[in-house]
Order: C-alpha cells, then structure tokens, then sequence
C-alpha cells in the first residue's frame, strides 16, 4: 500500500544539513501537507523526492511501481515562466511529454488529455492566450492543469497558493481535494497551517533540523507541536490550546464558510473565532 | 484544432509568399547562365562590379580557373608591384581591397612586348584599367595565373 | 527599378553568389530556430562566448596548419557549449563569470596564436586579414569552396531535422526544466543537445557574419518576434521568417551597395527589430492579439 517511505533521510545543501533523521511512509490516496517554517527544508524535501537532489543519507524508496513517469508537480514559479511567449495550450500539453518517449509529436488522445484537463480547471476559454498575460491565479491553475497531464498517480504541490488572492486559493484548495477524492495521491507543501489541517489527511511538521511530526491530522491536532502551530495560527493563546484543538474542528466545519469569506488561508484569520482571530499574522 | 487566421496573418502570409516566388525567380535565373556575363570583345567586365562582388569574383578566378582560361577580361584597380628575389624579377598587379579594406586580391598581369620598370609602368597604387587574355604559367613549382595584356590605361 | 533587377540577374550569374545566398538564408534559418530557446532560456550571451572559443580554435588550426580547420574547431566549440550549458539554471550565475573568462581568454590567446604563427611561417599570411575575416566575416561568405557549401548545407540540414523532431521537448525544457526532470523527460539529455546544436551552427555561422556578430544573428530575430507573437509556435516561425529575410536582404544589398555582408546583415536586422517593437506597441495598444 505505501507508495513512497523516506527511510532516515538527511537532507542538506552547501555543506549545510537541513534536516536529519527524517522517516515517513506514504499511502495511495493520501493527502499529505508538509508544514513548516521557511528554511526548514519543505522544498528540498519535495526536490529529493523527485530525485532533482540527492539526499546526503538515507534513502526514498517508491513502490506499488511508482516510477517517474507517473507524477505530476506543481513547482513555483520561475522569472522565467512569467514573461513567456507561450500559449495555455502548449503549456497544459507539454504535461503530456513524458508520455510521448521517442515520438516527436503528441497524439490524439494526449491533446484530449490537455483539453480535458483544461476543463477541469476552468481555463478553456484561455486556452489559445498567452501564459504572461494572465492573472496569478489562472497561471497556477495552467500549471496545475500541466501537473495533471503528466500525473497519473501522484501530484506534488509546491506551495500552489502562492501569490493567489483568498478567493483563488480557496479555489485551488477545493480542486486539489477534489483530485484527491478521485485516486490521486496528493503531496502539498504549504504554508497555510488552517489550509493543511482542512483538508489533508497526513501532516509532516519539519522544523530547525529535526523533523517534528508525522502522522495523521488528527494525531497532530492533539500534538504538542500541533498545538502550539495550530493555535498561534488561530490567534488563540497558548492555554486555549486544547480548546481552540477541537474548536477549530468544529469551527472549521460550522464556520468553513465564514472563514472562507474573511479570507481562509490568511494565517491571521482566525477559524475558530471570526473575530477574535489573534494577531500572530 | 487549428486557429481561424487573422487578415494580418493572411495578408502577411501573402506577402512572403510573393517575395520568395519574385526572390526564387531571380536566383534561378543564374542557373541558366553557368559561365559569366558577356558582351563584345571583353568577355568578362569586371569594372561594372560592386568592391564586395569584385574581391570574390577575382578570389573565384583563382580557385576555379577553368571557367577564364583564353576569355578576354576587363578589370581595374590600383597598381601594385612585386619582387621575389628567387627570381630576380618584379611583377605586376592590379590590387583590389575588399570592403572592410583589411584583404587584398591581387591579379597579376604581363605587358607583351619590350617595356622597361620603373619608366614605363605608372606609379604604385594608380587607378589602372586593363584588359587581357586569362593565362597561365608554371613557376617555382606553382602555377600562377595572369593576364596577358596589350597596353595599361590609367584612370 | 528596372535596372536594379538587371544588376542583380546579372550579379546572380556568379555562382558564388548564389552559394553565398543558399548558405546565408540555410544558417540565418537554423540560428533563429535555436536562437528561440537561447533568449529564453536567459542564454543570448552564449552566441558570443561560443564565437570567441571558436576565433581561438580558428586560430589554433592556422597554427597546425589544417587545410580544413572545421575538424579543429567543431569538437572545441561543442565540448565548450556542453560545458557551458550543462547544469541549465544552476550554473548560470556561476556561469556567467566562467563564460566570461572563456570568451576573452579565446579571444586574446587565439590572436597572439596567429600573430605567432605569422612571423615563423614561410610564406607572409595576411594576418590582419585573417583575424578581419574571421571576426566580422568580411567576404568570406563570398568565397567559399563547393566543400565548405555542402558542409554547410549537410550541418544546417541535420540542425532543422533534430529542431523538427525534437520541437515539443526543445519546448518543455526551456519553460520548465525541473518539471521535465520530474515528471520523468530525459530534460539533460535535451540540454545536451541543444549544446551540440548550438556550437554547430556558431562554428557555421562565423561563415557568414564572423565571430563577432553572429550573437546578433541569434538574437535579433527571436526578439523580432516576441514583440508580436504569444505562442512559442508562432514565434518560432515567425523568428525564421524575420531572420532569412533580414539575411536575404543584407547579402543582396551588400552586394550592390559595396558594403561589408555581416554588418548589413546585422543592421537590416535590427531595423527589422525596431519595426516589429512599433508594431508590437500599435498591436498591444489597439487589442489586438493573435
């Protein structure tokens, strides 16, 4: 059933180690969010995975015949990218190369794949625009419709809300999920904590060297690291923490809407109190 | 799936096509003529060339001699010497520059009949014009390839 | 008008004229294509840092005496792309001091090669001419051997095949090297032979505009093109068209106008550049797009 494990990896680059020690498996279906603060290694994490790096120790095993092949990524965005003479529909079909080998062009039923994936993510009307001249949010939306043609088991997610306006994240959020529900193997990073316990179903916590948490989003509600995360995000103070655990449960199922509308994905937001969202920010 | 054409695509589109099918013209019309422009006694006028043309067509003469040998050509430039001590002789150039004025092709011409250097030859590097029949000659091992020349004109 | 249709069926009575034509549009053509990707890919400034390497193989093959110096200098100029282009986006701000270093070191070691060789040969070479023609072109392109023309012919051939075939992976490693890695292309193997590519058509194109100027050759019309056009097809081909014209134009004009072929070239290109950038404004203004 496990579809990747990290077995004691450490991670570094230019001599640095980022993180060490760090072990965690994960399942068909899943939906994991890595969390964590900047520089603590989220995406070269995602890199080693993708063998784009080479992790110092340790080693990523994949299985169920997982190979290259059958992922889709979602990276952010390049310099580059941004001001590219490049129409939507070449971006979304270059997600399809990887299927192509040796031949030249794509077939029929690749460039389908594209328009289907075009439909999926509401961008069809664009299809024939150029990629510079869209907003942050349609050219996440390319980039993941790009991701999808090239993942037939399983996307990873660098950060896909950066940039995007409340709106348009709770958009990507929602389609991400969606894929999920569908046999997809999600594997996100993010910064959006509130985001992460929504909708994930796994989280791995790194922090300053040392992975702090791998499991379920339950299990890492009720953690200490969780806790403390999840409750400075919500605004709440410390000694809230139990309290604001499970209120954010319930206030992520009652007030999802709400929290939607203020802007879910704003870290000062507060789930749990519309209002009394604290003002870690 | 393909993209209904703008007029500007169109128009354009049109627009190449006329040059290249005007362009093809011209350079086919070469093909007919493998040899090089004529007219009168002067089979071959160099003076009406442009400097860029000139300096490769003299630099042609000299790779493919073939195509020159018995024509009468007509060519200017400055007048230029030289002196191989090998030989104990001087010999005479019509020196042309090419555009950028950093190479030099030179070809070398004899005057027939009985002239003296320095009086009768003009100055170095005077506007000559001369015409004379392509030969050539073995010397030192190489073969050198001349004009056979009936009188100096200068300009 | 008349007579300059004259002038010019006259002038294309000279075969080298029409080689210098076939060769011209051959490498203004396979440039452009490629010079796509190079402008994108953040890389405009190979064009000259490869010239550079190959004056300095040039001038090494004078030295040794070759008769074809193509043998020399290909291999140096395409293990030097492949070393400069290898790891893509990491190495380019290394890369660029190194490119640096390379591009003047071949310039100036290259030139007191030939200056060397100059004084010990038997026969007095024009080396002021030499190193002219090798750097700006000067008539080179006016004077070439039926060898160096199906030479040319046969490398720019293989360049437009492997740029046709490999077009849509061309495509997907300059928008997003990473993503083609990941998602399983062989993005390095690519990399690699866009290198080949490249140092094969800036050994050919020294040819045509000499080691100086053919940046301009691969520039200038990719960025023609990105003016005006939003697909990367559509700027692909766009960019040949602009470049053989442009190229088609400076040899016919340097042929009647007496001027030096690689500087027309070069200055019929940047007028066509300039003419693009108006239009791109007016389209952009007006709303138009494509």
């Amino acid at each position: 059933m496990s579809q990747l494990a990290c077995q004691n990896v450490t991670l570094g680059y230019e001599g640095k180690t980022v993180v060490s020690g760090l072990s965690f498996t994960v399942n068909t279906g899943d939906y994991l969010c890595i969390v964590g603060e900047n520089g603590s290694g989220k995406s070269t994490l995602m890199k080693t995975i993708l063998k784009l790096k080479t992790p110092v120790s340790g080693q990523i095993l994949t299985g169920e015949g997982l190979i290259t092949r059958e992922i889709g990524y979602l990276p952010q965005q390049t310099a580059v990218q941004k001001d590219f003479p490049a129409s939507v529909r070449e971006v979304v079909r270059s997600g399809c190369l990887n299927r192509c080998g040796l031949r030249p062009f794509y077939n029929r039923q690749e460039k389908n794949m594209a328009e289907d994936a075009m439909d999926k993510l509401g961008i069809a009307p664009v299809a024939k625009s150029c990629y510079r001249e869209l907003s942050g949010g349609q050219q996440q939306r390319v980039l993941l419709a790009r991701a999808l043609c090239a993942a037939r088991k399983i996307l990873l997610l660098d950060e896909p809300a950066t940039g995007l306006d409340p709106k348009a994240t709770v958009e990507m959020y929602t389609l991400v999920k969606k894929l999920n529900t569908e046999g997809i193997t999600i594997i996100m990073i993010s910064h959006d904590i509130t985001a992460a316990t929504k909708y994930a179903s796994h989280i791995l916590h790194l922090g300053a060297q040392t992975p702090l948490f791998f499991g379920t989003k339950e299990e890492f509600l009720e953690s200490e690291a969780g806790r403390v995360f999840a409750g400075a995000g919500n605004g709440a103070g410390a000694g809230n923490g139990a309290g604001a655990g499970n209120g954010a449960g319930a206030g992520n199922g009652a007030g999802a809407e709400a929290g939607a509308g203020d802007g879910a994905g704003a870290e000062g937001a507060g789930a749990g109190g519309a209002g009394d969202g604290g003002v870690r920010a | 799936m393909r993209n209904r054409l703008t007029k500007f695509q169109r128009s354009s589109i049109w627009v190449l096509l006329l040059c290249s099918i005007g362009f093809l013209g011209i350079l086919a019309s070469g093909c007919t003529n493998n040899s090089n422009p004529s007219g009168g006694a002067v089979d071959v006028d160099l003076t009406m060339l442009s400097s860029t043309v000139l300096f490769a067509e003299v630099n042609n003469m000299e790779e493919n001699p073939e195509n020159y040998f018995g024509k009468t050509i007509k060519m200017s430039g400055a007048y230029g010497t030289a002196y191989l001590e090998e030989t104990d002789l001087t010999y005479h150039f019509v020196v042309v520059d090419d555009v950028t004025g950093c190479c030099q092709a030179a070809m070398e011409f004899i005057w027939q009949g009985d002239h003296a250097y320095p009086e009768d030859y003009p100055e170095e590097t005077t506007q000559i014009e001369v015409i004379g029949v392509f030969k050539s000659y073995e010397e030192l091992g190489y073969t050198w390839y001349y004009l056979d020349v009936n009188g100096i004109t200068i300009l | 008008m008349i007579e300059l249709i004259d002038k010019l069926v006259m002038y294309f009575q000279f075969p080298f004229v029409r080689y210098a034509m076939i060769v011209g549009i051959l490498i203004a053509l396979c440039s452009s294509l490629l010079g796509v990707t190079l402008v994108l890919k953040r890389f405009s400034f190979i064009g000259d840092g490869l010239s550079h390497v190959a004056f300095g193989a040039t001038a090494i093959a004078a030295a040794m005496n070759l008769t074809n110096n193509i043998f020399l200098v290909l291999p140096i100029t395409i293990v030097s792309a492949i070393l400069l282009l290898r790891s893509g986006q990491n190495a380019k701000i290394k890369g660029d001091a190194a490119l640096a270093m390379i591009s003047v070191g071949s310039l100036a070691v290259g030139y007191l090669i030939m200056n060397i060789y100059a004084k010990t040969s038997k026969f007095s070479s024009n080396l002021s001419g030499d190193v002219c023609t090798t750097l700006f072109g000067s008539t080179s392109i006016l004077t070439l051997t039926m060898t160096e023309v199906w030479l040319c012919i046969g490398l720019s051939a293989l360049v437009i095949v492997v740029f046709v075939v490999f077009y849509h992976k061309i495509f997907a490693v300059t928008f997003d090297e990473d993503f083609a890695t990941a998602t399983g292309n062989k993005a390095k193997l690519y990399n690699l032979l866009l290198a080949v590519v490249i140092a094969i058509i800036i050994v050919v194109a020294m040819n045509l505009v000499g080691a100086l100027l053919i940046s301009a050759l691969v520039i200038f019309p990719a960025l023609s093109a990105m003016r005006v056009f939003k697909s990367f097809r559509a700027v692909t081909l766009c960019s040949g068209i602009v470049s053989v014209t442009c190229a088609a134009l400076g040899i016919l004009i340097s042929i009647i106008a007496s001027t030096p072929v690689g500087s027309t070239i070069v200055a019929v290109d940047i007028t066509g550049f300039t003419l693009f950038a108006i239009a791109g404004q007016i389209i952009s203004r007006r709303g138009l797009t494509s």
